[in-house]
């Protein structure tokens, strides 16, 4: 392999978004991501489909950008959305002059904004505050990015693309102000080549200007990390939003089995800083509790941070490239300082990726010399499997776990018990917290998966592993063995393994400053770092 | 956030609870406490159809709750998707009729001979057996109609106690209720016997939510001139007492009324062993209690473990003078009421209590004595040792009557 | 009304009663679950609490207290060996060492730096526990640290009811019976023969005395130790047992299952404790008090029982004397009836928190029955 067409960075669900676009369009491309898909800013976000109503007022274009994406993918990406709906809420301290406006600007930008009575609202969320004034039903929905990001990368692979996780771009080779290719490494295997290509698609979310200078070439990426947190448990079955001007955790999504509250911002100078502040916890929770009072005693099993990659022009004012809309910047390098061959796409929201990679994608055909038109708005990324399939599930199954593996899987589910009639030990229940087994873990660890988990927090986000309770305490070790009876790691690799698995599922458990959680860490310290003695406990929580 | 959901955010996944499960230890396939209360429920809560057959296999012993450290009530997170849980054809009918003993008390207690007679028939434990999946191998206790009758001081509007009697005394076996009244009369207690019906246990562990609130309801609503007054309630079962101690203040949420009633109930509950015993040692004694020559074995009822409590009984029986008691200790006997009567789970419930019937028969006692209804019968089905209630032995020791 | 109320039925709140009523004082215990047994075997590491070094409030005697735990264990039927100031290496599921003075002897191993063949058995079906990934990661191990024992891993079938997976646990549970342990040394001779050692996953039974455990050792032919597994971990588990049987033998009255809401205070003097029973609460009336209600309870943060301390007992433990009476800011001691014990002691370490909860659990019992007016006898 050291030749293709196009090569995406970044595997976020810009980068595979446009690996798909350009499957479908028959273009060879390869994509390379430095650690695993949705590593970045796609797997630490809201997990929220936004109807675009937090737009409405102040920003009409992207608000209709949301709608209409949002409409789309509930068409193509329903595999990986659950249609929860949402509601904007206003309590008895908004300003309803604020709460009239909104109103006026959704139905301008066509978001459906249908009042309910507060009796019907505090049926529907029991949860909610009872200084709950008024409330409005909108089509906001929870999306997974993990799944997103590995669905589009799953179908572009089945077209014939490829997809290299842990390989960096360390440089991008320009010859008289022409793109040659890219010299890459796989941190894993230590393996090192070079891939020569006609385009560089620079999708590096946070870490575009990174790339960038790869290539010799600049561009200003602003990083804005935001934190959130995540419940044990769903706190309300709705989206609910506070309506008055978007400012801090004001935004409480139902996702999966958990509820997560969020966010926050501040600018950081490096795409790596992924901490969650002093302070932020506490933060958000009491601004969150103003909507929904119970999450100052519900329990929090995690804090994350993400970073928002904010494009800024040059400060001459000369953007070197359309500005798209303001949610995003479309870059071509050519534009800029003459080098052919590289084009970046930086900013937006999860919400618009396909959006973004459309336009992405047109410009790189264009360029490319290739007459497709876009595809990806109404080719499904999946095709959910009919009800006899859950129904051949529920007989090597059992009920719940059948009903969580298809949540995740979706047409998988077949794969999954195919392995469960031929040996019905892959039933084991490796992950208890989520219910996953061991034949669903065996699918993502194969070397015939579409992208394999080289890791076990590949796995986690594949499959949620160690994303419940008890955050990979007790699961861990039973998948670490599943890795290694596959013959996917030596025992030593295992250990290692778990070691970072461990340690990762900690550093999210350390930001959450009181509550159950700190006891379920204290027991995993005591586990890891007494009774097995793999792991430095260190003393108390780090600050 | 209400207490379902606090509840289920404590579990740390220590999975404790599983090793002190009895249908756990009888059937690994089980899948246990932990995984039917807090491991789903957070599926259920979050709307992934989480509903399995298994949910019905609870004994609903509450063993489970006492070990958890941190506070889970996970029998009450089981109880929950039992409601949620729906049956159909034999097993729903069945399951509804087991749900009111109070109700097939009165229909049985109208001709007991005739109800008793056809009760005992081969034929019609074969009819049960083939429409409606009861086990043949069970024996419905008979039925008897004497009413219990409150004491004499009552009328007059004596201080009083009151007295719930529950299902078994008032439909089967009036003699232990009797005897009870008496023991209360002999430490100089007006009795006023309650006009409650059945607690509604058998309901809630069927899966009858409406029913069960309907049963809280009325006895509460009885009782609510009696706690009003400040009498205490004394209940001989402990699995009625367990009901009205620990499920009752969570029934009535909504209704701030029957809220307010059902935790002064629960505050007024005491079990009848707890009760004897708490005037004891007030130094109030009633009069000494004659001879026994027995040889007893005590089997203390799950229930009564999870009202924390202690074991009052086996402090009381102590102090009869020739009677000779050994706390068997064995565990659950494994017939969770009418758990045991059901065909499918007949045979696990006989394997549950294989180690009480083990040691028991090491022991070999004149009588077994326990303070429930259900676990005597299992004890005579399992042993064929004569089982009672223990005041029934105490009585007799301040009576020196036949027993 | 009790002479001395421990709160809390971990290690340190059982070493306390146990102590207490070693006195002839009237003792009871008051708790919710099995504590930190359930997580591992029931370990004991010294490491930072011998006198030399630094670590929680200094303890006088360790090694009566130790001796005192170790007769207590042995009499009821889970013995300990060991030494204060020993280091024995114990393997463990991940393949790596976790040093101990003291660890029952069921999962007690020969010096691994000596040479040796170790068997390390595997069982068909079970989760949790894969023998050659243990035995390649021991081995590893104990070459790189100059260690000659050496291992390796062997299978065996155990009839599982026709289920494809059982869990430490079930296995235990059918254990418990002495046909099941006949079968299972049976099985395990083949791999014995080879072996100066075999170690298999915690399955041989909670209820299980040491006295079966060396009968089954000697039907298989040779020495056989146990490995903590994830929890719910068979080998802590049985020590727990057998404890709570024995604390109950020796006169300890349980009262398990009910959280305590509070200690009653009537000024610097502790009255009764309340337990969070259905219904109402029910009384403990005590004349002195052992709190070691350790890290995970059951509202909200560590706390001690409902006695206002003000403290971040997560970050910092309570504060004591050396008497483990426990203090307020101003360091005057709340209450002159009131000891404290264990993991709720501010400077708990993981690693020698057992070594802490024994030594801190005998003080604070002897300490409670002697304010009352028992004396422990030497």
């Amino acid at each position: 392999m050291e030749r293709t067409q196009v090569v995406v960075i970044g595997g976020g669900a810009t980068g595979t978004g446009i690996l798909r676009d350009l499957a479908l369009r028959g273009v060879p491309a390869v994509l390379f991501e430095q650690k695993d898909l949705a590593f970045g800013t796609s797997g630490r976000f809201h997990g929220l489909l936004h109807s675009g109503g937090r737009y409405a007022v102040k920003d009409g274009d992207a608000a209709r950008e949301c709608i209409e994406e949002n409409t789309i993918l509930k068409k193509v990406a329903s595999c990986c959305i659950e249609d929860t709906g949402g509601m904007f809420v206003q309590l008895d301290r908004d300003d309803p002059d604020y709460v009239e406006s909104w109103l006026r600007a959704c139905k301008q930008v066509g978001i459906p904004a249908a009042e309910l009575s507060r009796r019907e609202a505090l049926e529907m969320e029991p949860n909610l505050s009872p200084s709950l004034k008024r409330a409005f039903k909108v089509p906001d929905a929870c999306i997974d990015g993990f799944l997103l990001t590995l669905a589009n990368a799953q179908s572009a692979v089945e077209m014939g693309a490829a997809v290299k996780t842990y390989t960096r771009v360390t440089k991008i080779a320009v010859d008289s102000d022409k793109v040659q290719g890219v010299h890459y490494r796989d941190e894993i295997s230590g393996d090192e080549g070079f891939l020569g290509c006609e385009l560089v698609i620079n999708a590096g979310g946070p870490w575009a200007g990174e790339v960038a200078s790869s290539a010799g070439t600049n561009i200003r990426v602003n990083c804005d990390r935001g934190a959130l947190i995540i419940f044990n448990h769903r706190l309300t079955s709705h989206v609910v939003n506070h309506c008055r001007v978007p400012g801090d955790a004001d935004i409480l999504v139902p996702a999966g089995p958990v509820s997560i509250l969020g966010t926050t911002s501040v600018a950081v100078d490096d795409p790596w800083d992924l901490r969650v502040g002093a302070g932020e916890v506490e933060y958000i929770v009491s601004l969150g509790a103003e909507m929904v009072p119970s999450v100052t005693e519900a329990r929090i099993m995690r804090a994350f941070a993400g970073i928002r990659p904010l494009y800024s022009a040059e400060p001459n004012g000369d953007t070197g490239g359309r500005e798209i809309s303001r949610g995003f910047a479309l870059i071509d390098q050519q534009e800029l300082d003459g080098t052919e061959g590289l084009i970046s796409v930086v900013g937006g929201k999860l919400t618009t990726y396909r959006l973004m990679a459309q336009v992405t994608t047109n410009l790189a055909c264009r360029k490319l010399g290739v007459a497709k038109l876009c595809t990806t708005d109404r080719v499904p990324l999946k095709v959910l499997p009919q009800d006899s399939a859950l129904a051949e599930a529920k007989k090597v199954l059992s009920h719940p776990v059948a009903m969580s593996t298809y949540r995740r899987l979706g047409p998988g589910l077949a794969a999954v018990v195919e392995k469960v009639k031929n040996d019905p030990a892959q039933a084991e229940i490796i992950c208890e917290c989520e219910l996953i087994t061991r034949a669903e873990l065996e699918t993502y660890l194969s070397g015939t998966a579409r992208v394999p988990a080289r890791t076990l927090n590949d796995l986690s986000r594949r499959t949620r592993l160690g994303m419940g309770p008890c955050q990979g305490t007790f699961c861990g070790y039973r998948a670490m063995l599943v890795g290694y009876e596959t013959g996917k790691w030596t025992a030593d690799e295992a250990g290692e393994q778990l070691v970072s698995f461990v340690k990762n599922r900690w550093k999210g458990q350390k930001f959450v400053p009181y509550g159950k959680q700190t006891q379920q860490l204290g027991i995993s310290r005591d586990l890891y770092g007494a009774s097995l003695n793999l792991i430095e406990p260190g003393n108390g929580v780090e600050k | 956030m209400r207490k379902n959901e606090r509840n289920l955010d404590n579990c740390l996944k220590c999975t404790y609870c599983n090793t002190v499960c009895p249908v756990l230890k009888a059937n690994p396939i089980y899948p246990g406490p932990k995984r039917l209360g807090p491991e789903l429920e957070r599926f259920r809560k979050s709307g992934v159809d989480s509903v399995t057959d298994w949910v019905d296999y609870c004994l609903g012993c509450g063993q489970c709750n006492l070990v958890c450290p941190n506070g889970v009530q996970v029998a009450e997170l089981i109880a929950g998707a039992k409601f949620n849980h729906h049956k159909r054809g034999k097993r729903m009918m069945r399951d509804s009729l087991l749900a009111r003993p109070g109700l097939l008390g009165r229909l049985g207690t109208l001709v007991p001979p005739v109800t008793n007679a056809v009760l005992g028939l081969r034929l019609t434990s074969h009819l049960m057996s083939g429409t409606m999946d009861i086990s043949e191998n069970r024996k419905f206790p008979p039925y008897a109609a004497k009413r219990l009758s409150s004491s004499p001081g009552v009328a007059e509007g004596k201080e009083r106690l009151l007295f719930f009697p529950g299902c078994f005394a008032q439909h089967n076996k009036p003699g232990v209720g009797d005897a009870a009244i008496k023991v209360l009369e002999l430490f100089g207690y007006c009795v006023e016997v309650a006009r409650t019906g059945c607690c509604g246990l058998p309901a809630m562990a069927n899966g009858n939510a409406k029913e069960m609130q309907a049963r809280a309801r009325h006895n509460i609503l009885s009782l609510e001139k009696a706690i009003g007054g400040g009498h205490k309630i004394v209940v001989a079962c402990t699995s009625c007492g367990h009901t009205l101690k620990c499920h009752y203040p969570h029934l009535f949420e909504q209704d701030k009324h029957l809220d307010e009633l059902a935790q002064q109930v629960a505050a007024n509950t005491f079990d009848l062993g707890e009760f004897l015993l708490g005037l004891e040692s007030q130094g109030e004694s009633g009069r000494r209690p004659g001879n026994v020559e027995l040889s007893l074995a005590y089997h203390a009822p799950c229930h009564l473990k999870a009202q924390g409590i202690g074991k009052p009984w086996l402090s009381l029986l102590a102090r009869i003078p020739g009677l000779r008691v050994v706390d068997v200790n064995a565990g659950c006997c494994g017939i969770a009421g009418t758990y045991g009567f059901k065909k499918e789970k007949y045979q696990l419930s006989m394997d549950i209590g294989r180690d009480l019937f083990d040691g028991l028969k090491k022991i070999k006692p004149d009588v077994v004595v326990s303070e429930c209804a259900t676990c005597q019968m299992q004890i005579q089905d399992g042993t064929g040792f004569a089982a009672a209630h223990p005041v029934e032995i105490l009585y007799r020791a301040f009576n020196q009557t036949a027993f | 009304m009790y002479d001395v109320l421990v709160i809390g039925g971990g290690l340190a709140g059982m070493t306390a009663a146990a102590a207490a009523a070693k006195t002839g004082a009237r003792v009871g215990l008051a708790g919710t679950g099995p504590g930190s047994f359930a997580l591992g075997s029931g370990c004991i590491d010294f490491d930072g609490l011998l006198p030399e070094g630094e670590g929680t409030p200094a303890v006088k005697c360790l090694q009566e207290a130790v001796d005192f735990f170790t007769t207590m264990t042995a009499g009821a039927g889970c013995d300990y060996r060991g030494e204060l100031t020993g280091k024995r290496m114990l393997p463990t599921i991940v393949g790596t060492y976790q040093p101990a003075s003291y660890a029952p002897s069921s999962v007690w191993v020969p010096d691994p730096a000596l040479p040796g063949t170790v068997a390390v058995v595997g069982v068909r079906g079970l989760t949790g526990f894969n023998a050659e990934f243990i035995a390649e990661r021991l081995s590893f191990q104990a070459d790189t640290l100059g260690f000659l024992t050496r291992y390796h891993a062997r299978m065996i079938e155990l009839p599982r009811g026709g289920r494809q997976s059982i869990t430490a646990y079930d296995a235990a549970v059918c254990m418990e019976m002495e046909e099941s342990r006949r079968e299972l040394a049976a099985a395990l001779q083949p791999a014995a023969e080879a072996a100066d050692l075999v170690i298999l996953p915690g399955i041989l039974g909670i209820k299980v005395t040491a006295g079966d455990l060396g009968a089954f050792g000697d039907a298989v032919g040779c020495p056989v130790c146990e490995m903590a597994t994830m929890p719910p971990s068979v080998p802590g588990l049985r020590v727990y047992h057998h404890l709570l049987e024995y604390l109950q033998k020796t006169g300890v009255e349980l009262n398990l299952g009910h959280p305590v809401r509070h200690c009653l205070l009537d000024r610097t003097y502790c009255t009764a404790v309340s337990l969070a029973t259905p219904g109402r609460d029910r009384l403990l009336p005590a004349k002195a008090v052992v709190i070691a209600t350790g890290q995970v309870v059951q509202e909200g943060e560590p706390g001690a029982a409902g006695i206002d301390l003000p403290f971040d007992l997560r970050k910092d433990g309570i504060k004591v004397n050396r008497q483990l009476q426990p203090l307020n800011k101003e360091g005057a001691v709340i209450a002159d009836n009131v000891y404290v014990a264990g993991s709720i002691l501010g400077g708990n370490n993981p690693k020698n928190g057992n070594a802490a909860a024994i030594t801190t659990g005998c003080q604070a019992g002897i300490s409670a029955a002697k304010v009352v007016g028992y004396n422990a006898k030497k």
